[in-house]
């Protein structure tokens, strides 16, 4: 692919010979080895790769959770390795939601207070964030779940708290890591239906999956190997996550690998 | 757990949030303030338990502070009483001479207690002759310290006599046989008799018991109340002891008293016939030099009694750092969150700053109502004991601390909170995103 980056305003993320590594003891492990990768604006991908192929490290330097060792990225157009932490920390808050396997919420605060998380580093608090944060909560059917704490919902509920917060600032990409990795098979369809849903008014998605099922929601698929991008297909016939809740799943089997404990 | 709340059939999303400059300081304040109760809240038991040890120094910063304060208004009220207008004349003992010599050889006689009792702004002047004879008394035997004074001795030692009179100037000048009594040598050696009237021996003299003083209640264990009191020339002249040791002035105005030592010296010199450059064989002292070497002398405990109040501060501030530590090492996933939303590592320092301070604040005001509490109780337990009106006075007044030491006990805590929680906020600030997101 060659686009004129600057000027393209659907170019979202855009990374050149991005690498990472890490010092173990004296020798370094290159957990990214030079990826090229563009995302346009609306996109829905899916990062899959096995353990330690770099699918990890890759979300973490699209998030500006970390600063790569080499390369370049642009996200929106603009150079992310030139800026500061503070416009990082900006960019996490306004730019990008994360949604991770464990779903991270924090235990000791309701529901509600957890999506309201980032609206407080956002300087919205109060009434109106409240506001917002029930919006969000709504828009993931959890209104009536606002005063829980994550102890007193569902794995799956947990998970769409964790998305109601990735998006309670109206960011432009969705980050998710693993997000169905603890989830039974239902839940996981219901997440990924409501990251279909959230892909379709028009936030980019990015998922890291293990597995092929996931893999299948989504319309563009990526695939790592030691640090490598070996695999990056396009399918017009993305699964639709709303119509296998309808339909019920063909297979009876979980749909991942890893997950095999049934919740 | 209810039935699981079905997901949305559609999912409408939220505009971006205007561009909205960073959160206020203090806004960022109240939120972490917020957070930080929570996370005292969280483990209740570990807060109390390290909040304990800054209740403890708080609350011995705040005794030390009080009893300071207490002790120095109980002195300053004591020697209030002395009267800071008083000017004692002793005997200079030279070196090299025993206290015999210089007694025998250089007396402070009546005569010179005469000619300085006429000096300007002299009030009262008393000789003060106190020595131990044998002497029984309501069939007990023993011995005794008696003062040999003149009657002016009443109001130069602010004695009040409760019971008969005190003997006069003609006692003094006929050399009578009386004597005054403190309230407790009443209380033990004539327990079942009124006093007045008995018959006191002292060496081979019979003295009659005139007046009973009023207990001095100053000090538990004022000597005062054990004295007998005769007159000065009774004790020189019948009980065979010359030359009193002391001689009390009192001045009119403490602004005069310097000008008094001025005139005694000059006086007593002339008497004594000592010419310039002679060591003197007296002395002449005045009561506020002693008053401001004792004031200087509880500012040196105070000081050595709020260092110990810090170190136990101190201590408790060793327990914030390790318990702050602890909770960021146990939150270091909630840290990896707060970053993943977009908190700055200033936020994040902040708010552990903040959990540290709220927790020594917390203890501190604990450890003042605590501090204020024994106070409290110490006075109620002991107000109706043998401690002296000044005492209870001094106490009473210093039961509520002071806006002073209010704000030394409010401030001390907090900045140690602050300074303690540093490093590990500055741990939880610096902390990896990525690894704390994936701490077990």
């Amino acid at each position: 692919m060659t686009v004129n980056t600057e000027n393209d305003p659907l170019l979202l993320i855009r990374l050149q010979g991005l690498t990472k590594d890490y010092a173990v003891g004296p020798t370094a492990v290159h957990a990214l080895a030079g990826i090229d990768l563009e995302v346009r604006a609306g996109e829905m991908v899916a990062i899959t790769g096995a353990s330690g192929s770099g699918k990890s490290t890759l979300l973490s330097l699209i998030g500006c959770l970390d600063r790569p060792s080499a390369g370049r990225y642009w996200l929106e157009g603009k150079l992310v390795n030139s800026l500061s932490r503070e416009q990082l920390a900006r960019i996490r808050n306004r730019e990008i939601g994360f949604v991770f396997q464990t779903f991270n919420l924090l235990p000791q605060v309701s529901a509600l207070d957890n999506v309201m998380l980032p609206l407080v580093y956002a300087g919205l608090t109060g009434q109106r964030g409240r506001q917002r944060a029930l919006q969000a909560l709504d828009s993931v059917g959890l209104a009536r779940r606002a005063r829980h704490k994550p102890s007193q919902l569902s794995g799956g509920e947990q998970q769409r708290v964790a998305i109601a917060r990735s998006v309670v600032t109206g960011p432009r990409i969705i980050l998710a890591d693993e997000p169905t990795g603890n989830l039974d098979s239902r839940a996981s369809v219901e997440v990924m239906a409501i990251l279909q849903a959230l892909n379709d008014q028009g936030i980019t998605v990015v998922v890291i999956t293990h597995g092929a099922d996931i893999a299948s929601f989504c319309s563009r698929v990526i695939t790592l190997r030691n640090g490598q991008m070996v695999g990056d297909a396009a399918s017009d016939h993305a699964r639709r996550a709303d119509q296998v809740l309808v339909e019920g799943p063909k297979r009876r089997e979980p749909p991942e690998e890893e997950c095999d404990e049934p919740d | 757990m209810s039935q699981t709340e079905p997901a949305p059939a559609t999912v409408s999303i939220l505009p971006p949030l205007e561009s909205t400059s960073a959160p206020s300081p203090a806004l960022m304040a109240g939120q972490n303030l917020r957070t930080a109760l929570g996370g005292l809240l969280a483990h209740k038991l570990r807060s109390a338990l390290t909040g304990l040890g800054i209740v403890v120094g708080v609350a011995a910063l705040l005794l030390v502070l009080q009893i300071g304060a207490i002790s120095q208004q109980y002195v300053t009220a004591e020697y209030d009483h002395v009267g800071a207008n008083s000017v004692w004349i002793s005997l200079a003992i030279q070196p090299g001479t025993s206290k015999a010599d210089a007694v025998s050889h250089s007396p402070l006689t009546a005569e010179d207690v005469l000619a300085v009792q006429k000096l300007p702004h002299v009030r009262v002047a008393s000789p003060d002759a106190m020595a131990p004879f044998p002497a029984s008394a309501g069939g007990r035997g023993g011995t005794l310290a008696v003062d040999g004074v003149y009657p002016a001795i009443q109001s130069l030692q602010n004695l009040s006599v409760a019971k008969g009179v005190f003997f006069t100037e003609q006692d003094e000048a006929s050399g009578a046989a009386v004597a005054v009594i403190g309230s407790r040598f009443a209380q033990t050696r004539f327990p079942d008799v009124d006093p007045l009237g008995q018959e006191l021996r002292i060496g081979s003299v019979n003295f009659r018991v005139v007046g009973v003083l009023a207990a001095t209640s100053s000090v538990p264990d004022d000597p005062t109340d054990d004295s007998v009191y005769v007159p000065f020339s009774t004790f020189q002249q019948r009980l065979g002891r010359i030359n009193p040791p002391v001689v009390m002035v009192q001045v009119d105005d403490h602004a005069n008293v310097a000008a008094v030592i001025a005139a005694i010296n000059q006086t007593l010199d002339q008497r004594h016939h000592i010419a310039a450059g002679q060591p003197r064989d007296f002395v002449v002292m005045d009561n506020s030099a002693g008053a401001d070497d004792n004031v200087q002398m509880l500012q040196t405990m105070r000081l050595v009694m709020s260092l110990i109040g810090f170190v136990a501060l101190l201590v408790g501030g060793f327990g914030v750092g390790s318990t702050m530590f602890m909770a960021v090492r146990q939150r270091t996933r909630e840290i990896g969150v707060r970053v993943a939303v977009g908190a700055r590592q200033s936020d994040i320092l902040r708010q552990f700053l903040t959990e540290g301070a709220a927790l020594s604040v917390i203890g501190g005001v604990v450890g003042l109502i605590v501090g204020t509490a024994a106070i409290f109780a110490f006075y109620v337990a002991y107000r109706n004991a043998l401690l002296g009106h000044d005492f209870r006075d001094a106490v009473q007044a210093h039961m509520l601390p002071s806006p002073a030491i209010l704000a030394i006990a409010i401030a001390v805590p907090i900045v140690i909170g602050m300074v303690f929680s540093y490093l590990p906020a500055r741990r939880a600030a610096t902390m990896d995103p990525v690894r704390a997101l994936r701490d077990e």
